[in-house]
């Protein structure tokens, strides 16, 4: 039973991977055609997820969709750990003038909320799926860094540690071969609570139209187009709340699950 | 011959012809008005200690812990943290080893100078099939092929009696027992035939007869390779077992040194009395409260 959450966690996440994908290959109808005959229906044979204001096939859009968020998500959380790893490995090991800095620098980037940063970014740069990228990649970082920090400072002080010194083992022998391996469960599951939590954002920041440009469709966008009619056509703005739900739910069960295996508190009792 | 029928001795059958550290041998090792003190407050950790350990000597390190006993192997090792501020001497073979650039520290530790921790499970990498470990302390070394390397490792690992050795290398830590641990770091610490090796309390987390095994595992091997040994316990019994000096450390200075034998008979700090007593259970009277060391200490032990 304790593997159930992995299971079903595992199991939504790859529906959601797997519809992504897809949709760059099919999708029942073209996400952007506009097919003004079709406004509001509910779904049906023709539209499965029925269509929303402007007649858009809503599954099609939800397909592209899942792939926006999935690329937003994963490059964010795949650049955060990059960079933050190293960066976070290096200071514990290190533990010096250089290394303070670069862990305060750290904490004052985790002061600054992701919508914010994201704000400034795009005013900066313009919204664009690239800018929504590095402002989530940004907040995430600082999460790395600390984690791995402290992981390795846990590693760190093991005997196998001065073993490897002692066997001539340089810093970067060590940190690859010894420290990644012993870190690695503590970063499965910080990178799958970290994509979850970038699935959000990318769907917050593109619902305030802070990320994609209009013609991308994302799960926030077309929440947000589904806003105006809720009342009336509720399937326009619930369809893509669900499907974020579910992107969300899957991950986090899968990170859960993660824990309860990879946990090395829990490792030592099987 | 087994294990069983060479432990029936006092201290092991062993020949003992190794001359105790004589002035006017080469030492392998000699550590000279050795001061270490640790952090902001600089606590003084060792206070002028000085040894010197002939080549195949086996020198006992007892102490309480705390009193510096690991300080003072890892100051061999050059492994103390960077907080730590060390002035003195310590010499390998005449070469200084205090302030060595890091590269030559490197050739020498693994190579002349290895070490058998503590702790077996933490001194393995949980990560790490323990027969990689070990091939990793050979590789870094020696240049040899990952084949060769392996059957070296092998050979090590039979020759501390792991049984079936091929499984114990590709085993992980966890799949393995305490004593077979401590066994494999035994055997990944002979694996360059060290001239020196520093054992700290390699036999406390075991259990009293795995711990016999082991000890005349350790017994064995440096009788076989010839290597010295720096033994830091806090068991008297298993010194003895092991060693033909001891080195008694209290609040991180020497007190007392000499042969076992010696030691043992005619103690004269009130430390070392204290430990002779507590371990004389045949000498206390049933019924009464057993001595302790701080009885010796206070100076109301008998």
């Amino acid at each position: 039973m304790k593997r159930l959450p992995l299971l079903i966690g595992g199991a939504m996440t790859a529906v959601f991977a797997f519809t992504a994908l897809l949709s760059l290959f099919w999708t029942p109808h073209d996400p952007a055609f506009v097919d003004a005959a079709a406004r509001f229906t509910p779904p049906s044979s023709a539209h499965w997820l029925g269509a929303d204001r402007m007649g858009r096939d809503l599954l099609s859009r939800l397909m592209a969709g899942a792939w926006a968020t999935l690329l937003v998500g994963g490059l964010a959380v795949l650049s955060a750990s990059l960079i933050g790893v190293p960066l976070g490995v290096w200071a514990g090991m290190r533990r010096g003038f250089l290394s303070d800095i670069v862990l305060r620098a750290s904490d004052i980037l985790f002061a600054l909320p992701a919508l914010l940063l994201a704000i400034l970014l795009v005013a900066v740069q313009g919204a664009s799926i690239a800018t929504a990228t590095a402002a989530i990649a940004l907040a995430t970082l600082p999460v790395f860094v600390r984690m791995s920090y402290s992981a390795t400072l846990a590693v760190i002080a093991q005997d196998y540690i001065d073993a490897a010194r002692l066997g001539g083992a340089g810093s970067l022998a060590i940190a690859w071969r010894h420290v990644l391996p012993n870190i690695a469960p503590n970063l499965g599951v910080q990178a799958s609570a970290s994509f979850s939590t970038a699935i959000l954002a990318e769907a917050g920041l593109s619902y305030l139209g802070l990320a994609a440009p209009p013609t991308t469709p994302t799960w926030g966008r077309m929440m947000r187009d589904g806003q105006t009619d809720l009342f009336v056509n509720p399937w326009p703005a619930i369809v893509p709340g669900l499907a974020i739900t579910v992107a969300v739910l899957g991950v986090n069960l899968m990170g859960d699950g993660l824990r309860d295996i990879l946990d090395p508190r829990l490792r030592e009792l099987r | 011959m087994t294990a069983g029928t060479e432990m029936s001795g006092p201290r092991g059958t062993l020949p003992r012809e190794v001359p105790s550290a004589s002035q006017d041998s080469v030492p392998l090792l000699e550590a000279k008005g050795l001061n270490v003190w640790f952090g902001r407050h600089r606590r003084q950790a060792l206070r002028d200690v000085s040894f010197r350990l002939a080549p195949g000597q086996r020198l006992g390190l007892i102490g309480q812990s705390g009193s510096g006993k690991s300080v003072t192997a890892l100051a061999v090792m050059g492994l103390l943290p960077d907080t730590a501020r060390t002035t003195g001497s310590i010499r390998f073979e005449g070469r200084e080893l205090l302030g060595a650039p890091e590269r030559a520290l490197a050739a020498l530790r693994g190579r002349d100078i290895a070490m058998v921790f503590q702790e077996p499970m933490t001194a393995l990498d949980p990560t790490m099939r323990v027969g990689r470990q070990a091939a990793e302390a050979v590789r870094l070394h020696a240049s040899a092929t990952s084949r060769a390397t392996r059957r070296r490792v092998i050979e090590a690992f039979a020759e501390v009696e792991l049984p079936d050795p091929e499984r114990v290398a590709d085993a992980f830590p966890h799949e393995l027992s305490g004593g077979q641990r401590q066994r494999v770091l035994l055997a990944t610490a002979l694996l360059n035939r060290p001239r020196l090796i520093l054992c700290d309390e390699p036999t406390t987390a075991l259990d009293v007869t795995v711990q016999a095994h082991v000890l005349d595992l350790l017994d064995r091997s440096l009788a076989a390779s010839g290597a010295a040994c720096l033994f830091i316990s806090h068991d008297l019994a298993v010194v003895a077992r092991v060693c033909q000096d001891i080195m008694v450390v209290f609040d991180g200075a020497i007190v007392e040194t000499g042969p076992v034998a010696r030691l043992l008979a005619n103690p004269s700090h009130p430390y070392t009395r204290g430990l002779i007593a507590a371990a004389r259970l045949d000498e206390a009277a049933p019924g009464s409260r057993l001595p302790t060391v701080e009885d010796f200490l206070r100076g109301t032990g008998s």
